[in-house]
């Protein structure tokens, strides 16, 4: 840093502020960082392909994912990050799609570091890491749990470190709520007024997805954070579950199509309906059976076109208060466009929604539609509850 | 009840806590550690004002046409809040020394009087300052207003934007206010040419204010609060407090007030600090300082080095800290998020002269409630977290039967703080406690990089 060079004939500022230090004003530090904020960026390309192909991650997976049809989703919401940035960062990251393109999109001139094959793999996230901690002041990823992991493996508490919401899981508490919210922290950063926390960087197990949510602590990494604008880590919930169990039995009808979203909550509804359902992942009941277990995205649009009129039944992130967007993928914008809204039944117990101060959208154009006042299936019975989807 | 003076019972001297501390107070260094020069703190505060900042005399004299201005308003009166002590049931006897008279609305005026009229003595014929909410700036507008200077305010755009009714009064006073960031400046260009929708900052109209005084003919720079001599200026407050008491035959076992950078405290307590000092104290009178919980500075911050900036290259300096990257979140006592802090009170704080206690902004709006329904006056929310602590410990007197003194500092009216009021009966407010979790890894950080660190 130079601030005297900065001031140039205006030296005796620069003593005056140095002495107003003293008293602990600190005046030259904001200007300071905003001046020469250098912001990291590395974008996980293939991050959230999985997603609505019914994957629970895309890491190591992403022929499995094109052959399923999959399309890259953080390179796009990449850009609608840095969209909203402040003009004035300086941007560092690595060439083409993990950062370099999206940054030019975006109107930036980035410095471009390091070189990367056609594909880019986890190692190359470390090396981009590796390389930009030494330089920035702030590492912003777009990416997933796993992004995340490999992050922190690197960067540790050494910088502080946010990230895009872009995968298919995200469990960790390191995430803002959506891009444009995370420009806004970022943003706020730069300008000095945010403070830092200790983060939980998680990861779910994916080998054992399908018999039990193993969701372990990988290590921590530090937010810069606004009240809440940084999604908290996932709550385990707890409540009177049976009650609500119960209250479903009584609405539920046989001869309708349930699609029933993630969680441990629709698992047990599903179980009281005699049927093992997945944990992780979205199936179909209808007539009392499992006619698709594991849904993608093309099986529920099938189900949708074959059936027409179908229930889709989900309960929001513990801590969180995500509906859509997070960890249930495959019911995508494209699908919740051709649902009415009445037929989208939100369960929770009253414990969940006591820790949430609203329910929270994260799926594009289909936000719209969801926006606005809804009614939440409890043990106690119907409550009514805001979504948002403008943080 | 309350009890008056005459116009010629304004104090004649400005007590001066600088020679009764228990340790020296440490210099000021630059960058390179060197102490601060006098001459180099001339472009933008009077001389007489550096003189008063170093200055070791113990009685300053307050210049008559300073006084003269001070009859607007001054002596204060103190009162005593028999209907909060009724409501409280408490054996403790309360007094408050009311500063919300003043044409500003608080107690910043002893101060911005002061530095008008020296700045005017020398020749100067703008002063500029920055302002958050306006408390501060108002305050100067009014004092150039009365020796016939002009007045340039930098006032934090958001507040600008958010908060035009003290804008406006300085308007009135015929201040000329500016939203900073700012057009004005070098500093303030750069910063909207980089960001231009930059809410501002108090340390960008900081710097603003700074370079407008350095960099124009015949202008100087004034601030509201944290250095010494702005803390010696305010001893009238307690100066006259002690008068009063005198005239009822009392002597305050407890004195409290809020702090943001210490002014309006420092100015209540000096006073019978140096009756304490210099064994003419009649009982062991306390000090207790009143800070939010969201910034509890002296309640979990520690007394060590920090340095001042994220690149590290500032010479550290011993105050108490909540570690350099802390930022406190949004309360409505604005004043007492303030980023500086006087250094005088961090030492008396070490030392344990000073006690210090945080409470959460909806206990102080609760407290705040009560005093408007019992006294009637509309507290600031700064001072109301004072009243907060007098309550507590008006009820421990009501337990253990104790009929202590009390004597608090209510420093400012709360007329332009509708906004928080509101919130609060809306049920809007967050309680904020800062953990002190944050505050130890903050310092352990520091620690690391600086092992002899005690």
């Amino acid at each position: 840093m130079d601030i005297l060079k900065f001031f140039g004939a205006n030296m005796k500022t620069s003593k005056i502020l140095e002495f107003l230090r003293f008293y602990g004003i600190n005046a030259i530090e904001e200007y300071e960082r905003l001046k020469t904020a250098k912001i990291g960026l590395i974008v996980n390309p293939i991050a959230g392909m999985g997603g609505r192909v019914g994957l629970k991650g895309t890491d190591n997976k992403y022929e499995l994912a094109l052959k399923l049809g999959a399309k890259p989703v953080a390179p796009r919401r990449a850009v609608e990050f840095l969209k909203c940035l402040i003009k004035g960062v300086e941007i560092y990251t690595y060439p083409k799609y993990m950062g370099e393109y999206e940054a030019i999109e975006a109107g930036f001139k980035p410095n471009v570091l390091g070189e990367i094959g056609d594909r880019t793999t986890a190692e190359d996230t470390k090396k981009a890491a590796r390389d930009l901690v030494k330089i920035v002041d702030l590492i912003v990823f777009v990416g997933g749990d796993g992004t995340a992991r490999d992050i922190c493996e690197v960067v540790g508490d050494k910088i502080p470190v946010i990230g895009v919401p872009a995968g298919v899981k995200m469990y960790s508490a390191v995430f803002a709520l959506n891009p444009r919210v995370c420009a806004k922290i970022v943003n706020e950063f730069v300008r000095g007024k945010t403070s830092l926390e200790l983060r939980e960087v998680m990861d779910a197990d994916e080998s054992l997805i399908n018999k039990k949510i193993s969701i372990k602590l990988f290590g921590y990494l530090k937010v810069p954070v606004i009240s809440n604008l940084v999604q908290r880590v996932k709550r385990m919930s707890s409540g009177n579950l049976d009650g609500l169990v119960i209250n479903f039995l009584r609405i539920y009808d046989k001869n309708r199509v349930y699609v029933f979203g993630p969680g441990g909550t629709t698992y047990q509804i599903v179980k009281a309906l005699g049927l093992e359902k997945t944990l992780l992942g979205v199936d179909i009941v209808y007539e009392g059976r499992l006619i698709v277990k594991d849904a993608k995205e093309s099986d529920i649009l099938k189900v949708i076109d074959e059936y027409g009129d179908v229930t889709i039944v989900v309960t929001p992130i513990g801590g969180q208060g995500f509906v859509f967007g997070r960890g249930n993928l495959q019911i995508s914008p494209e699908v919740l466009k051709r649902i009415k809204k009445e037929n989208i039944l939100i369960v929770s117990t009253t414990d969940k929604l006591n820790g949430l101060d609203c329910l929270r959208v994260d799926v594009d154009d289909a936000n719209e539609i969801l926006e606005g006042e809804v009614k939440v299936l409890t043990e106690v019975g119907f409550v009514k509850f805001k979504i948002k989807a403008d943080f | 009840m309350k009890i008056f003076l005459s116009d010629e019972e304004i104090p004649k001297m400005w007590y001066n806590i600088l020679p009764d501390l228990p340790e020296k107070l440490p210099v000021p260094r630059d960058r390179d550690g060197n102490p601060a020069k006098p001459e180099d703190l001339e472009v933008v505060f009077a001389k007489e004002l550096i003189r008063q900042e170093f200055s070791e005399e113990r009685w300053i004299r307050i210049p008559e046409e300073v006084r003269e201005i001070y009859r607007l308003w001054r002596p204060t009166p103190l009162f005593r809040a028999r209907r909060l002590e009724n409501y409280l049931r408490t054996p403790a006897k309360i007094y408050y020394k009311f500063e919300s008279i003043s044409p500003a609305g608080s107690h910043k005026p002893n101060t911005a009087v002061a530095q008008a009229y020296y700045n005017m003595k020398e020749g100067v014929e703008r002063l500029t300052t920055e302002t958050g909410a306006g408390q501060w700036g108002s305050a100067l507008a009014f004092a150039c207003s009365m020796f016939g200077l002009e007045a340039t305010i930098y006032m934090v755009k958001v507040s600008y934007m958010q908060k035009p009714f003290r804008r406006i009064l300085m308007e009135l006073w015929g201040a000329k206010v500016f939203p900073s960031p700012s057009e004005n400046t070098s500093f303030g260009r750069e910063i909207l040419k980089k960001d231009p929708e930059n809410p501002g900052s108090l340390g960008i109209a900081i710097s603003e204010a700074i370079e407008d005084a350095v960099t124009h003919e015949n202008t100087k720079y004034t601030l509201g609060s944290v250095l010494n001599h702005v803390l010696l200026h305010q001893t009238v407050i307690g100066l006259e407090a002690k008068k009063q008491l005198e005239v009822l035959d009392e002597y305050p076992d407890l004195i409290v007030g809020c702090i943001g950078g210490g002014s309006s405290f420092s100015g209540l307590f000096w006073p019978f600090y140096y009756d304490k000092v210099h064994g003419k104290a009649e009982k062991d009178v306390e000090f207790l300082a009143v800070e939010p919980t969201a910034c509890p500075t002296i309640t979990k911050g520690v007394y060590t080095y920090d340095h001042g900036d994220t690149a590290r290259l500032t010479p550290l300096l011993r105050m108490h800290t909540l570690g350099h990257d802390f930022v406190p979140p949004p309360i409505h006592a604005g004043g007492l998020r303030y980023h500086g802090m006087a250094p005088t009170l961090c030492l008396l704080a070490n030392h344990g002269i000073v006690k210090a206690k945080a409470y959460n902004q909806v206990e102080v709006f609760d407290a705040a409630s009560i005093f408007v329904k019992t006294e009637g006056h509309l507290p600031a929310p700064e001072p109301a977290h004072a009243i907060k602590a007098v309550i507590d410990e008006a009820l421990k007197c009501r337990e253990t039967g104790e009929s202590k003194t009390i004597l608090f500092l209510l420093c400012g009216h709360g007329h332009f703080d509708m906004k928080a009021y509101q919130d609060y009966l809306d049920g809007k407010l967050i309680p904020y406690e800062y953990p002190e979790e944050e505050v130890r890894k903050s310092i352990e950080r520091l620690k690391s990089m600086y092992p002899w660190i005690s």
